[in-house]
């Protein structure tokens, strides 16, 4: 477990790679020195199938020479060794060019020295992770189900940062991640729930979900593709939201990666009924972090407020480019979400089925691709438990279909939001989302034609 | 090193494991990332560790570190021995894994022309003329984005197991993965990414020559956004492209033959298989439908020779002949099928255990030309390229989007069609292979499995391929 010694280590490491860095010429330099421990079950079949550890330390090193930029990343076995690259990179980035996207590091007057402490439920889950793995089965054993599958993940780290703008920071993270898939018959049912702080009740209730939704799902019938009425579940619309968020990065929007590109701040795109939040602050947030690789602090940044287009997402870089502030989500090149919020609205599963005359409940998806992420063309597959829902009622349990639509057009025919969130990181969302139920009109769907 | 990886296998098997892998791993990367004509940065990575893996009592536990002091690997093997020992008597189905003869082998890709023979300066050159020449072959439409990133890496590995295998490798790679987009005032845009790789140095850069074929296909691109009607409706012949052909071959033959799919370990992240434990012999396509994963292809991404096991690599023929063939094993599996292993495990790097992969995975090629493929297509469309695609997770509804595609009236290429959407079964599409043309190729692309997600380096490749009687789907409007 990570220790007081490992405080000092981590922080003076940074500033000795960054005092090094400016001693070899370079103008600007910042370092991260990211110290973690990791432990995971994996499930398969309702047993475990593997029991992984790390115990890891990166360096990762922003140079700037001549307005030429550079990054470095070491997991090595000693620091003497990324100091070496670092020294002799110096005639490296000569011979590239001056960067369009080069601003020196930002000057923060605040100097936050410690931020934050390990909850003490994430410690105990990191010592005794075999308790964790014992009770997920055992949840699943109440059940009437066919197998589980799903994966545990506890982590606590430090992480420094140090620039030559003075900034020197420390951070502790910690976090959980928990997502389980649960069969039954022709059924499946997947669920996830991440966070800060871990507590029992999530995981069971998870669990349940992912239980319930197999149940429910485990005589299937054909659905034709047709356009439908669709309530996405938190786990969808937090992957869809990821594609979204990151799109709000302007370095994204700069390389044509982005449904973005042909906005303004101010634009309408999406349905009043959609706020998109990027919120680090949240203390129960899996990614809660107080500071961005550049220094600057992070803060609450509303994406979308009521349909409108209220920020991109920036650095240092790409705010002087686009003549505006950070919003403290550096990334050194490439701006990102850290935790996204879609603000809840006031109906329940059952009042937002009540709403919708023809349609489907979709409760899982993976695999969302874009034929062009200017125009926001897309499909992405539904898996585990789909539902028909005719004249406000769920009628029955029914085979995959796809999605396959415009994201512009999804984001403008929303048109309820459910009343809880479930904060969601999984394989499919990276970006951890809290986000409820969703009803979306009109949504475009496929299926295989042969 | 190699004394080290002793010492770990050694703590190991004194701690209790029945079985100790240790390997040691290392990644060094380089990358130049630009916008149109200007260089966004440039830079480096290494990842060097030691990942371990234990079999206690059944239990499997794996733990990596990139500290490499004897004291910290002491401490990784023995909380990875403890940990699985806490978990043993939660297995069901105790893990063992199946026997294999163990070897000394060493061996190492020579790039023709080294990394550091290639200056920054020119490397920034030649993004810069392919630019140019993208450009230039514009008529009507504007380049709208345009970006482009080259990474060359090493990979070192060095594998030591408690049953004497010894297998040290070094592996060179190039890739380059870039995207654009034109723009048409009235027809709106146009996207297309592109990714190529292989083992080896920056000879490869000569081979792709994407100077040349960036420019070209962007003309073509030109066309089909300014020209692009909607496919025939209806059912016709498809040309299946070489390029949409290697992808569908890795996601509905590679993945579903993986064995530790099909026995249900991956099934919260990537899923299961349609493909079930006694399915080998089941008839799945035409006779046309043979498809190989083969890690010792020379030059190819998904190079290798040994797997992160120890076991010899060789070509697996997953599908032969229409059937149900083969699938891909690591030791767990081939122990639970009783088999020999095949040599399908791979690590990403050091922090990742070795799980089932793929490596080069292709349709068999035939003996037609690419003119003899089409004779006798009445009306049809030649889906070339794509860009949107996925497939369900159990890898049996899959759709792709063609991007460069084109209308095939009596045997030959008329006209330009957008967008055309080939949505279809895995049985449908392999039996529906009426025939294949002689035209190998192989595409590179990085793929995901595992949790963590490992990314690997893989081909996917085919020849051209006939689809009859196929009704092809619109995108959305």
């Amino acid at each position: 477990m990570i220790s007081k010694l490992d405080e000092s280590k981590v922080l003076n490491l940074a500033k000795k790679v960054v005092s090094e860095a400016l001693k070899q010429g370079y103008d600007d330099t910042a370092a991260i020195v990211n110290y973690k421990n990791k432990v995971m079950v994996k499930f398969a079949n309702s047993q475990p199938s593997i029991m992984q550890n790390w115990n890891i330390i990166g360096i990762s090193v922003y140079l700037a020479k001549d307005k030429r930029i550079a990054t470095l990343n070491f997991e090595v076995s000693n620091e003497d060794e990324a100091l070496k690259y670092i020294r002799n990179y110096i005639s490296e980035i000569k011979l590239s060019e001056p960067s369009e996207y080069y601003a020196p590091l930002p000057q923060i007057e605040t100097k936050i020295k410690r931020i934050g402490e390990f909850h003490e439920s994430i410690v105990k889950a990191l010592e005794n992770t075999e308790d964790f793995s014992e009770e997920i089965l055992n949840t699943a054993l109440t059940y009437d189900i066919d197998k589980l599958a799903g994966v545990f993940t506890v982590a606590a780290g430090l992480k420094a940062l140090a620039t030559s703008a003075n900034v020197e920071t420390l951070e502790t993270y910690g976090n959980y991640e928990f997502y389980v898939r649960v069969f039954k018959g022709e059924g499946s049912g997947q669920w996830a729930s991440a966070g800060r702080i871990l507590r029992r009740e999530d995981i069971v209730e998870a669990t349940k979900i992912a239980a319930e939704y197999a149940i429910e799902s485990s005589r299937r019938e054909n659905v034709a593709a047709d356009v439908y009425d669709v309530i996405l579940s938190p786990m969808i619309v937090a992957n869809l939201m990821n594609v979204v968020g990151s799109m709000a990065s302007a370095f994204r929007v700069d390389l044509g990666l982005s449904i973005f590109s042909n906005n303004q701040i101010g634009d309408l795109v999406a349905s009043e009924k959609l706020t998109l939040i990027d919120d680090p602050h949240n203390p129960e947030s899996y990614s809660m972090t107080l500071i961005d690789a550049e220094g600057v602090p992070t803060r609450r940044n509303t994406i979308v407020e009521k349909g409108v287009l209220k920020t991109f997402l920036h650095n240092s870089k790409t705010a002087r480019k686009y003549g505006v502030e950070s919003t403290g989500n550096a990334g050194w090149i490439n701006p990102h979400p850290w935790s996204l919020e879609v603000e809840a609205g006031g109906l329940s599963l059952d009042e937002l089925v009540s709403e919708v005359k023809k349609g489907i409940l979709v409760t899982n998806n993976w695999y969302t691709r874009l034929q062009n992420y200017v125009e926001g063309l897309f499909s992405t597959v539904t898996r585990d438990a789909l539902f028909l829902i005719e004249n406000g009622k769920i009628v029955k349990a029914v085979t995959k279909l796809r999605i396959a639509d415009k994201l512009p057009r999804i984001l403008r025919n929303i048109e309820y939001l459910g009343e809880r969130r479930y904060q969601i990181r999984w394989w499919e969302a990276e970006i951890p989302t809290i986000t409820p139920y969703m009803l979306i009109r009109k949504v475009h769907t496929s299926k295989h034609l042969l | 090193m190699e004394e080290l990886l002793k010492y770990v296998i050694d703590v190991g098997l004194g701690e209790g494991a029945d079985y100790v892998e240790a390997r040691y791993h290392k990644l060094t990367e380089s990358y130049i990332a630009m916008r149109f004509d200007r260089v966004i940065s440039i830079g480096k990575s290494v990842s060097e560790g030691v990942g371990i893996r234990v079999l206690v009592k059944g239990s499997l536990g794996f733990a990596s570190t990139n500290i490499l002091t004897r004291e910290a690997l002491e401490e990784t093997v023995k909380n990875a021995v403890i940990k699985a020992r806490a978990l043993a008597k939660q297995y069901k189905e105790p893990i063992e894994f199946a026997n294999v003869k163990v070897k000394e082998v060493k061996y190492e890709v020579k790039p023709k022309i080294k990394f550091e023979d290639i200056s920054i300066e020119d490397k920034i050159k030649h993004y810069k003329q392919l630019l140019n020449n993208l450009r230039s072959s514009l008529k009507k439409a504007k380049l709208q984005t345009f970006f482009i990133e080259q990474v060359e890496s090493i990979e070192r590995k060095n594998l030591i197991t408690s049953e004497g295998a010894k297998v040290e490798s070094i592996i060179p790679r190039v890739m380059v993965y870039g995207g654009y987009t034109i723009h048409s005032p009235e027809k709106g845009t146009m996207q297309r990414t592109f990714e190529k790789g292989g083992s080896g140095g920056l000879e490869l850069l000569e081979k792709w020559d994407l100077v040349r074929n960036v420019s070209e296909e962007a003309k073509r691109l030109e066309e089909v956004l300014l020209k692009g009607v909607s496919p025939p409706k209806g059912k016709v012949d498809v040309v299946v492209g070489s390029e949409v052909v290697g992808l569908i071959v890795h996601e509905s033959c590679g993945h579903p033959s993986e064995a530790d799919r099909i026995l249900g370990r991956e099934a919260a992240q990537a899923g299961e298989s349609f493909i079930k434990e006694d399915m080998i012999g089941k008839k799945i396509g035409s006779e046309k439908a043979t498809v190989i994963d083969d890690p010792t292809i020379p030059g190819s991404y998904g190079y290798y020779l040994y797997d992160d096991e120890g076991v010899k690599a060789r070509p697996k023929y997953l599908y032969k002949n229409g059937v149900i063939n083969e699938f891909l094993h690591n030791r767990w599996t081939a122990k639970v099928f009783g088999v020999e292993s095949n040599g399908s495990a791979r690590a990403a790097d050091y922090t990742s255990e070795p799980i089932i992969r793929m490596s080069n995975t292709y349709l068999e090629p035939g003996g037609l030309s690419f003119e003899e493929l089409l004779e006798d297509v009445k009306c049809g469309v030649y889906i070339k390229s794509f860009m949107e695609w996925n497939i369900d997770d159990i890898r049996w509804s899959q759709r792709y989007v063609g991007l460069e595609a084109y209308l095939i009236e009596h045997g030959e290429i008329k006209g330009y069609v957008k967008y055309p959407v080939l949505e279809i079964t895995t049985e449908s599409f392999y039996s529906n292979i009426e025939a294949v043309d002689k035209n190998l190729e192989f595409h590179a692309g990085t793929c995901g499995k595992g949790e963590p997600a490992q990314g690997v380096p893989v081909w996917f490749g085919g020849p051209n391929v006939k689809l009859k009687n196929i009704m092809l789907g619109v995108a959305p409007h």
